[in-house]
């Protein structure tokens, strides 16, 4: 009896998820489809003070961007909001904005966030809408569009894309080490047009990314590693958890494809009640003298 | 190598041939060169008896320059005492400036040395190296047992470079090191002079003359045929007059180069130099021509411009006036040259009648030449005395900005194939402009053409902007980069302070264009003492 009751139950929750699914679906394509050509969808302050390796990191609302399963094992509602300066050694900096919730509603977290980045005449923005699910204690699933547009005035372009993404609780490898894999691929396939006079660019290329995540004694180790068509990138993060809510943290982005970019990132958060507060800062180290990127954040748990 | 000679003529040039394998001519004044019938001037055969040393740098082993080379043994400034007795190993080298085939070395003593003849060198040994390294001397002569104050491998039977048959042969070396290897006891040493001898081709050599004509010229294209081996170099310039003609401060010319010197002009001077680096390689010239025109664009010219004083870096508006002095025998003006000024012109006049842009003139400025190029339409060409005004905006940023105006004629053009531009070089029509104030920022006034654009409409991105404050020439860069860093495009411009215009096509170094979104721009100023930069955004959206 309780067997069956338990089977039934899945087979509701399964088919909630379908029926979300089918809704984002028949929204964006009521919507129109949109793309940004040129994205620096990068997430919040948190995620780039941890060099923005974060596909297998669960405790923020800010892993919607990079693994749409990761918010799965959140156990409380969380959202984050964050404001950078790109390049600031520039006498126009460009700017970002970014926020990001997720929510967790009996066995499936809803995701949602928003991304711009904006310098006259240039305006980018991204929107995404994602679920997850723990189909597992070890396994959990997500899915996510990401919605893209940006326009400069004469010309505008829009697009919509989606992601896919797996999380998998290794578990304790040793009496103190705790670890976390991930699997996400993104771009799937999408939709584009172009804006008024503007030319539809292309597809950006479908990319896979594998990442790892080692906690242990207040410390923590992420790693991502991203490729597609044209490009490897390998991000990694190291986190403190000092006393106080103080955490600290540093990181490190290498970008290859015709040429190797590097960046380096730091930074820290300071957790009070409910509330945490992140700054990240990012330079380039190919361009430093063009200015450091500032990243201010502030999130809530609820 | 054989530089190309143009044998093309054309109808109204005459020109002045000069065929060096014929023979010297009685009006050219030559030095260290020499005729070789049916070949041409070459640099002469270097005498036995001349000392190639004399003059020449030498240094001791301090590094600290000895008076060994200045042909002179007297007393104190002019020899090298040791002052002590332990001289062991002390050596003096001798730089001959090229590698020369070295036959013979001679050391003099000093004045002390003749006086005193205990002063002399016991044992010594002499070495040439193309280089001056350690590792690369190789032994002329060597002896341990001299005993005569004056040491010379001629006489003394030390030469040790001898070929099969025990005949001396040279050595081929731009250093000489005289080192002392020994010494009797307690005798200092005092030596006066290190004397070199060499076979081959003298190191320089140079031929000047002049043309004449009877009456006042507009001088064209100079050419001439030279063979010019590896390891030897040939130089010509030219210059209106023919006395005190400051050689040092007249640019080398290129081979068919138009005459840049003062014309019309009766006197024409010229001066060819050959170098040679190798002992036994010299150039060969064979022939040499200049082309002149007595039928001259206009008589006269006579340049002046207002104001006279701009503020540094700041826009002004200018006005140049040249009056030509043109007669029924002259070809006319149709074409007008400002070199020293890129003007951005508003307006010009002749004879005080304005004229329609775009239908009664064209014009165009280049910015790195720094000139102004006014071309008339057929109706509105010189033939007569007149008056011409260009009005304009410049920005000017050395102190002093000299205006050469040059005119042409676009008949003569058509004539004889090439324009051959009249200047008017003379001190008393040079016209100029003095910038005053206090330089600018190294890069300011930068100005964007636009902020967004797309390269799919053929559409660019031009940066505007002034460089000041730069004495010498140095690399100006444009560099491109996106969001994460990676430089998509380079350019560079080689100049002095001036103004500047670079432009991005929105392609990437392998000419594809690049993606939607904004663009870091970097300008940088690199060398010449001083570094710049100015950074900013861009956009590209299509």
């Amino acid at each position: 009896m309780v067997a069956v009751l338990k089977g039934r139950a899945e087979e509701h929750v399964l088919s909630r998820i379908k029926q979300l699914l089918c809704a984002v679906w028949i929204t964006f394509a009521i919507t129109g489809p949109v793309r940004a050509a040129f994205e620096i969808v990068d997430g919040g302050a948190y995620a780039m003070s941890m060099g923005g390796a974060l596909s297998a990191e669960i405790g923020s609302a800010e892993t919607i961007w990079f693994n749409p399963a990761a918010s799965a094992k959140l156990n409380v509602p969380h959202a984050t909001s964050t404001y950078g300066t790109l390049y600031s050694g520039l006498e126009d900096s460009p700017v970002v904005h970014t926020g990001a919730i997720a929510w967790p509603v009996k066995s499936v977290t809803l995701q949602a966030g928003y991304h711009t980045l904006r310098l006259d005449p240039w305006s980018e923005m991204s929107g995404l809408v994602g679920v997850a699910v723990v189909l597992h204690p070890r396994v959990s699933f997500g899915g996510a569009v990401r919605v893209n547009a940006w326009n400069s005035g004469r010309y505008g372009n829009q697009s919509w894309l989606g992601s896919l993404g797996l999380l998998y609780e290794v578990g304790w490898i040793a009496p103190s080490t705790y670890m976390r894999l991930s699997l996400v691929s993104a771009n799937l396939t999408g939709w584009y047009s172009a804006g008024g006079t503007g030319r539809a660019t292309g597809q950006p290329g479908r990319s896979y990314t594998a990442g790892a995540q080692l906690i242990g004694r207040g410390k923590k180790v992420s790693l991502d590693v991203e490729h597609d068509m044209d490009l490897w990138d390998l991000r990694a993060g190291y986190e403190l958890d000092a006393r106080w809510g103080l955490h600290f943290r540093t990181g490190v982005g290498i970008h290859v494809d015709d040429t190797v970019d590097r960046t380096w990132h730091v930074g820290m958060g300071y957790e009070w009640t409910d509330y945490h507060f992140d700054y990240a800062f990012t330079r380039s180290a190919d361009i430093a003298s063009f200015g450091a990127t500032h990243r201010l954040g502030i999130g809530r748990f609820f | 190598m054989v530089v190309a000679f143009s044998d093309v003529a054309f109808a109204e040039m005459e020109r002045e041939v000069w065929e060096w394998a014929e023979g010297p001519k009685l009006d050219i004044i030559q030095t260290s060169v020499e005729w070789v019938a049916g070949e041409g001037v070459m640099l002469a055969n270097l005498s036995t008896q001349k000392n190639i040393a004399a003059g020449m740098v030498a240094k001791d082993d301090l590094g600290l320059r000895v008076p060994l080379t200045d042909g002179d043994v007297s007393l104190g400034v002019s020899e090298w005492v040791s002052n002590t007795p332990n001289v062991f190993g002390r050596n003096f080298i001798v730089d001959l400036g090229v590698n020369r085939a070295i036959t013979r070395v001679r050391v003099l003593p000093g004045q002390t040395a003749i006086n005193q003849p205990e002063y002399f060198v016991r044992g010594y040994r002499l070495e040439a190296a193309r280089a001056n390294d350690s590792d690369l001397w190789r032994i002329l002569a060597e002896a341990q047992t001299n005993i005569s104050l004056t040491i010379d491998t001629l006489t003394d039977s030390t030469w040790s470079v001898r070929d099969l048959d025990q005949n001396d042969v040279s050595r081929q070396g731009r250093f000489v090191r005289f080192t002392i290897t020994r010494q009797d006891r307690s005798n200092w040493v005092a030596l006066g002079e290190i004397e070199v001898f060499a076979v081959g081709y003298e190191m320089e050599g140079l031929l000047t003359g002049q043309l004449s004509t009877s009456g006042p010229v507009n001088v064209g294209r100079v050419q001439w045929k030279v063979s010019v081996p590896g390891g030897t170099a040939f130089r010509l310039a030219s210059a209106s007059g023919g006395d005190e003609i400051p050689w040092q401060a007249i640019r080398t010319m290129e081979n068919g180069e138009l005459f840049a010197g003062q014309e019309p002009v009766k006197v024409v001077a010229w001066r060819g130099q050959m170098f040679t680096s190798e002992p036994f390689a010299t150039p060969t010239w064979q022939r040499f021509e200049i082309e002149y025109d007595r039928r001259l664009v206009a008589s006269s010219m006579a340049g002046s411009v207002l104001p006279v004083t701009v503020n540094r870096g700041e826009e002004t508006q200018v006005t140049y006036r040249l009056e030509l002095g043109v007669s029924t025998d002259d070809y006319g003006v149709d074409l007008l040259r400002l070199n020293g000024l890129a003007m951005s012109v508003q307006g010009v006049s002749i004879n005080g009648r304005t004229l329609n842009a775009g239908q009664d003139y064209t014009t165009s400025q280049d910015i790195v030449a720094q000139e102004t190029r006014l071309v008339l339409d057929a109706n509105n060409r010189v033939e007569d005395d007149a008056v011409i005004e260009v009005f304009g905006n410049v920005r000017l940023l050395a102190d002093v900005n000299v205006i050469r105006p040059m005119v042409g004629d676009t008949g003569q053009s058509v004539v004889d194939g090439y324009t051959n531009w009249q200047n008017g070089h003379d001190p008393l029509f040079i016209s100029q402009i003095s910038a005053q104030g206090e330089p600018g920022d190294l890069i300011g006034q930068l100005q964007l053409s636009q902020r967004a654009f797309s390269p799919y409409s053929d559409e660019q991105i031009s940066f505007d902007f002034v460089v000041s404050r730069l004495s010498n020439a140095t690399d100006v860069l444009l560099s491109v980069y996106n969001l994460n860093g990676s430089r998509v495009r380079r350019y560079v411009q080689y100049g002095a302070a001036r103004a500047y215009r670079m432009a991005w096509d929105g392609r990437d170094e392998d000419t594809h264009i690049v993606e939607p979104g904004i663009y870091l721009f970097e300008i940088e100023v690199r060398g010449g003492g001083v570094e710049g930069t100015r950074r900013g955004t861009c956009v590209v959206a299509y």
